[in-house]
């Protein structure tokens, strides 16, 4: 059997961390799943909390306001490298904007930029490559 | 423009043309005098000046000296040089270091002067009203820019929750009975989701730079049928690729084209047809690549052929299914970015096939 993740979801959009949520749980693939509509709330538990108590992935959505998708990974990226190390981030979002895409892709700290909606086939295929299910 | 007198700025060491100028044009032009550079740098530094009129002989600093400092402060104005001599030195000088626009000789005529001085007003006037332009060209330019980036993602954002929800119901067996009710809602929001990813192409293609890179036709075709055939699974896909060049292009616009037309070829499929087919033949030379899209769908009317290309345009057939008139318009102007052409032959309920040549451009090493 796979075994189960811990999921933290960021995303300022309440519909979209509700999709998330429940896409993600019909993956049958978390044992938790936390939602954060503040990418300020999320750092702040992340900075508080031990890597032991950090998710194996983080869905982290681009546009958001106050702080966004690119100004939490920078944050993040000052966080605990033994922490981050078992931490996957995944970027979402619904941006056609070419520099956005590269911007995210091309940030070590980021796996994949999925558009929304998110395609649970293709989060599945991507989650099992990096072994994480 | 028209409430501001314009001010005209005249430096002679000699005083009597000083007081004959300012009598001949005060009427018309706020008119300034200085006896040498040096007061009519301090004047300048006070005043914004329109035209400047220098003689050429004045002790201490010569009117190319002094033209070549206003310029750089005002670089909008006018100038024009007045000399005794008619040495081509001094000529060449003032065009080059001074970016004088009149040059007159000594001593003048009233006429020639003041036809001067209105060509330098003119051209002060042009220069202005094209700087403003240009403002207001980077200014709706930047808006412009503002305005996609907002299209791509807060005109789309809504569509992909409404698209999440949508896909949410399909994994609850109790909500099965209002399948096609959600079916036609996920129909139209991904047809407006389309619509709105086509805009920002045909943004993009108008107004990008060309991109040329090494483009594997293989790869490109295969992945674009990829994201494409889920659409109709019962169509007979034959690609054939003969790439015996190495191929350079650019691969975004390459990418529309391709999308477009193979989407087109999916979309108007003849549904009465036992084997739906759509053939691709590419052959690249080391001069171009030649690329045929056929497709035995519905065909185009003859009388429409001619129209299909343009903006929005849409026949009956095309009412009843996804098109959005957008597609075939951004494929001629993908092509006309990269200097290729494209033609079309079709026949109703026979097929239609598009022809493409697209130069190979030579890499710069």
């Amino acid at each position: 059997m796979s075994k189960k993740i811990s999921v933290m979801l960021i995303d300022d959009n309440k519909i979209d961390l509700f999709i998330h949520h429940e896409l993600i749980r019909q993956m049958d693939i978390t044992h938790q799943i936390a939602e954060y509509p503040f990418a300020t709330e999320a750092l702040k538990f992340l900075e508080e909390n031990d890597g032991a108590l950090w998710p194996d992935l983080i869905l982290l959505d681009i546009h958001m306001p106050v702080m966004n998708g690119f100004d939490f990974l920078d944050k993040y990226a000052l966080l605990p490298h033994e922490s981050r190390k078992k931490c996957k981030v995944i970027a979402v979002s619904s941006s056609l904007d070419t520099g956005d895409k590269l911007r995210a892709n091309e940030n070590p700290m980021v796996l994949q930029l999925m558009e929304k909606p998110l395609n649970t086939g293709r989060l599945k295929s991507l989650l099992q490559s990096e072994q994480l299910i | 423009m028209q409430a501001e007198k314009i001010k005209v700025l005249y430096v002679d060491d000699e005083e009597q043309n000083l007081v004959a100028f300012r009598a001949n044009f005060r009427k018309e032009y706020e008119v300034y005098t200085a006896t040498n550079a040096g007061d009519a740098l301090t004047l300048l530094q006070t005043n914004y000046v329109h035209v400047i009129i220098s003689d050429q002989r004045m002790p201490g600093i010569t009117g190319v000296e002094f033209l070549e400092k206003a310029v750089k402060l005002y670089p909008d104005s006018s100038r024009l040089l007045i000399t005794g001599q008619s040495d081509i030195e001094v000529v060449i000088d003032a065009i080059n270091r001074g970016q004088i626009s009149k040059f007159i000789q000594k001593p003048w005529d009233w006429e020639k002067l003041s036809i001067a001085i209105d060509n330098c007003v003119t051209l002060y006037k042009s220069r202005v009203e094209l700087k403003l332009k240009n403002q207001e060209l980077q200014k709706i330019n930047d808006e412009l820019n503002k305005f996609v980036y907002s299209v791509s993602h807060d005109l789309r954002s809504p569509l992909t929750s409404i698209l999440g929800v949508v896909n949410l119901t399909k994994l609850l067996p109790e909500l099965r009975v209002a399948d096609t009710y959600f079916e036609m809602i996920e129909g139209r929001v991904i047809k407006l989701d389309n619509f709105i990813k086509k805009l920002i192409d045909y943004y993009k293609n108008a107004r990008s730079e060309e991109v040329n890179d090494k483009v594997d036709f293989n790869a490109l075709i295969t992945s674009i049928w990829d994201t494409l055939k889920n659409q109709n699974t019962s169509i007979d896909f034959q690609f054939c690729c003969k790439q015996h060049n190495e191929f350079t292009g650019d691969v975004f616009r390459l990418g529309v084209i391709f999308e477009n037309l193979i989407s087109n070829a999916i979309k108007y499929q003849n549904p009465a047809i036992d084997k739906q087919e759509i053939k691709i033949d590419i052959d690249v030379s080391a001069s171009e690549a030649k690329i045929k899209v056929t497709d035995n769908g519905i065909g185009i009317d003859q009388n429409y052929l001619d129209r299909i290309f343009q903006l929005f345009f849409r026949t009956e057939d095309s009412l009843n299914t996804e098109g959005t008139g957008i597609g075939l318009y951004i494929v001629k102007e993908a092509i006309e970015k990269v200097n290729g052409t494209i033609t079309v032959s079709s026949e109703l309920m026979k097929g239609t096939s598009f022809n493409i040549l697209i130069p190979n451009k030579p890499s710069n090493e």
